[in-house]
């Protein structure tokens, strides 16, 4: 090939490349692409992806990708990618990440948005904004709410002459009865080592309804560690007990996940006759059950009964080209279209009245009323995965028998005195 | 004769080169340079520089406060890491390393036996010997989660079949047998590495030196122990200093098979640091078990250089 030749195909390739750029700017000007980055199993999000498909049918200038993350890789994700400017356009938060995002930045401030263009009834209509919300501003929309009910087999219970019990050591003494030599066990609940795991969850239901709190602000601005020791080792006693007595399979031992087969498919089998589950899973259990299965209210401590209020929000990432859209498509993710389709509970009030409860979550309807945030431990000093790694970390060694109650304990509080003191 | 020699002998006079020329060996390894710098020089230094900072994972892009060598007193003090290194030396790395070399030496020795050539059947067994080291980790450590489970696990099952357990074991919720477990989980998949590499150092050594040995009146032990084993130990020694690299490094069998736990029974170095750096948001202090893990490492590796040295 000659120079002329050269030259000639260096000018058609610089030509080819400058109208492959034009018509990708018409065609970026014709379509909106947005990513929208979702955690929750792919077991549970039909919904969700006919939701997100029924957008990308109405908005043909405005297309969305759903992708799917591991939940407890999101949030690490998320703090890498958007330092570099990248990540989602918008990002589905659990309540207790968004306040730390938006501290360090990560999260687009929404107040102008919420103001120019409220979602849905307005949010004021939203539960748990509080977690949202940093220095006054929005920095998440609320979009589902849940919390959790006791599952059980009803025809079980019925046939060892139980109703469902009222407080803990009610349970305890109905999981005894309902345990079996061939293979039955009584409570089956997610007692794994992992700051992950479910069993900070009980534990925190345990000792909030015996009127005690891990950590509390005793006075403006003054963090301590409320909880007692006395108060914590009775927890471990409690807890440790399912698994001492066999009212509990110690392969339990090593599960974290709510969603784990051992547990989902564990009231259908009949190998337990009694679990706990967020609603999602709860559906997914009854799925896998050829048997009715139903839920009641978390049992009462000495001092009141309660759960907690979770559930999902909404952010967009402050790097997005796209912040209108972004906007307009989390103002639809909010509304009621999506949840015709979407398998959870609204964090919108009046969405949330409308909603048609099967009979079998009656657990849910009655416990939604009585749920809390862990906004008590949001604004403490600690992260409050540190927390959950340090209290499901002791009960783990309790139940592997690695500690003694008394010793886990006092670690616990030794441990969550210095992350208070390395907070301040 | 003698101008001519001497002629012969005069250096001859080198070609001037242009900058281009000299430059070229350089422009040709810059590729690979940057590549090294970027990938592997980059964060490791970064890494470092971390392990001097107070910074939490949400501000990455920012710089943390400087603290000094505040990380690594942190970490060297807390007991924590004391139970993690220990756990990371013993049961994580000279429990597996051990055990990988002698079921690997007595492996392959095994197939090393004339009767598999003899029978064409040598492609078959080092074949089915790489069916572990071919299933990636993941999926490893998940099947054997399925095979050690206390109620359907297929090794229970059988147990219990035979009468041995009256009831299944949950293997790893006990710390009685949970690093067994997790031990047998690694050595599974990491052995056919030490099998495939002594028996090409076995299959190395001259036949003469069996027959001649054979032919002095020397049993198959004496040929073994005095013949074989000498032959295979510098073999032996890389091995041995590799897996030991690689196994103390290992986040990925303790974290899928048990997450550190129960408790935090199998906690190891490379655990905690994951831990400190993405449940605590720690980067500074993550980065610090890090450094030290890699200081640890680097008296091994300096170790298996000057094997490699003194064997070139």
């Amino acid at each position: 090939m000659n120079v002329k030749s050269w030259r000639s195909l260096a000018l058609a390739t610089t030509c080819l490349v400058a109208l492959s750029g034009f018509s990708g700017t018409v065609s970026a000007q014709d379509k909106v692409e947005l990513v929208f980055r979702q955690f929750d199993p792919p077991t549970e999000i039909d919904g969700l992806v006919k939701a997100v498909d029924a957008w990308n049918a109405s908005h043909p200038d405005i297309h969305v990708t759903m992708q799917t993350m591991n939940g407890a890789d999101t949030l690490a994700q998320l703090a890498r990618e958007v330092p570099a400017g990248a990540g989602p356009d918008i990002q589905h938060l659990a309540f207790v990440w968004t306040r730390d995002l938006a501290r360090s930045g990560l999260l687009m401030d929404l107040d102008d948005d919420i103001k120019s263009d409220p979602p849905g009834k307005g949010i004021d209509d939203f539960l748990a904004t509080d977690l949202a919300t940093l220095d006054g501003k929005i920095y998440g929309v609320p979009w589902s709410a849940d919390t959790f009910a006791m599952a059980y087999r009803p025809d079980l219970l019925q046939a060892a002459g139980l109703s469902f019990p009222d407080t803990w050591d009610d349970l305890a003494a109905a999981a005894k009865k309902l345990t079996t030599e061939d293979g039955q066990y009584g409570f089956c609940f997610p007692a794994g080592s992992s700051p992950d795991s479910g069993m900070w969850t009980l534990v925190n239901y345990y000792l909030w309804s015996n009127g005690s709190t891990l950590v509390d602000e005793t006075s403006p601005g003054k963090w301590e560690v409320t909880v007692t020791k006395e108060a914590l080792e009775a927890a471990m006693n409690y807890f440790n007990g399912f698994f001492v007595d066999g009212m509990a399979p110690e392969s339990l031992i090593t599960v974290n996940a709510w969603g784990d087969p051992e547990l989902l498919g564990a009231l259908g089998r009949g190998d337990c006759a009694i679990g706990i589950f967020p609603p999602q899973t709860f559906r997914a259990a009854e799925a896998q059950s050829e048997t009715p299965l139903m839920t009641a209210q978390i049992p009462q401590g000495s001092v009141k009964r309660i759960s907690h209020l979770g559930g999902r929000a909404l952010g967009i990432n402050p790097n997005t080209k796209h912040p209108k859209e972004a906007w307009e498509f989390v103002r639809y993710l909010v509304g009621p279209e999506t949840f015709k389709t979407y398998n959870q509970y609204p964090a919108q009030k009046s969405l949330l009245d409308t909603l048609d409860f099967a009979e079998s979550e009656e657990g849910y309807v009655k416990m939604l009323p009585l749920a809390q945030t862990f906004e008590r431990y949001i604004s403490s000093p600690i992260q409050v995965s540190t927390m959950t790694g340090v209290v499901n970390k002791e009960f783990g060694a309790v139940f592997s028998g690695q500690r003694s109650p008394e010793e886990a304990s006092q670690a616990v509080i030794d441990e969550l005195n210095d992350l208070l003191a390395r907070g301040k | 004769m003698t101008v001519a020699t001497s002629i012969a002998r005069a250096p001859a006079a080198r070609p001037a080169r242009s900058w281009s020329t000299r430059l070229e060996p350089y422009a040709l390894v810059l590729p690979a340079m940057i590549v090294l710098a970027f990938f592997f020089a980059g964060p490791a230094i970064y890494n470092v520089a971390l392990a001097f900072q107070d910074l939490s994972l949400f501000d990455l892009g920012k710089e943390g406060r400087w603290v000094g060598f505040a990380n690594f007193q942190e970490v060297l003090t807390n007991p924590s890491t004391a139970h993690a290194l220990y756990n990371t030396a013993i049961p994580l790395t000279l429990v597996t390393v051990v055990g990988r070399l002698l079921l690997g030496l007595g492996l392959a020795l095994l197939l090393n036996a004339s009767v598999f050539s003899r029978w064409r059947l040598g492609w078959l067994v080092r074949s089915l010997v790489l069916v572990p080291w071919v299933t990636p980790p993941v999926v490893a450590v998940a099947a054997w989660k399925w095979l050690l489970d206390a109620r359907y696990g297929v090794v229970n099952q059988l147990l219990v079949a035979t009468g041995i357990i009256d009831r299944g074991i949950p293997f790893l919720a006990k710390t009685s047998t949970v690093w067994g477990a997790v031990e047998t989980m690694l050595i599974w998949r990491e052995l056919p590495f030490v099998v495939i590499t002594l028996l090409a150092a076995l299959q190395s050594i001259p036949s003469d030196l069996r027959e001649a040995a054979k032919m002095d009146g020397a049993n198959e032990f004496q040929i073994q122990t005095s013949i074989v084993l000498p032959l295979l130990k510098p073999v032996l020694t890389v091995i041995t200093l590799l897996t030991t690299i690689w196994t103390f490094n290992n986040f990925v069998y303790v974290w899928l098979a048990t997450r550190g736990g129960p408790g935090d029974y199998t906690q190891v170095l490379a655990t905690q640091m994951y831990m400190t750096s993405f449940v605590d948001y720690r980067m500074g202090a993550g980065a610090a078990i890090g450094v030290v893990m890699t200081l640890i490492m680097f008296v091994f590796a300096l170790v298996y250089f000057f094997i490699m040295f003194r064997e070139k």
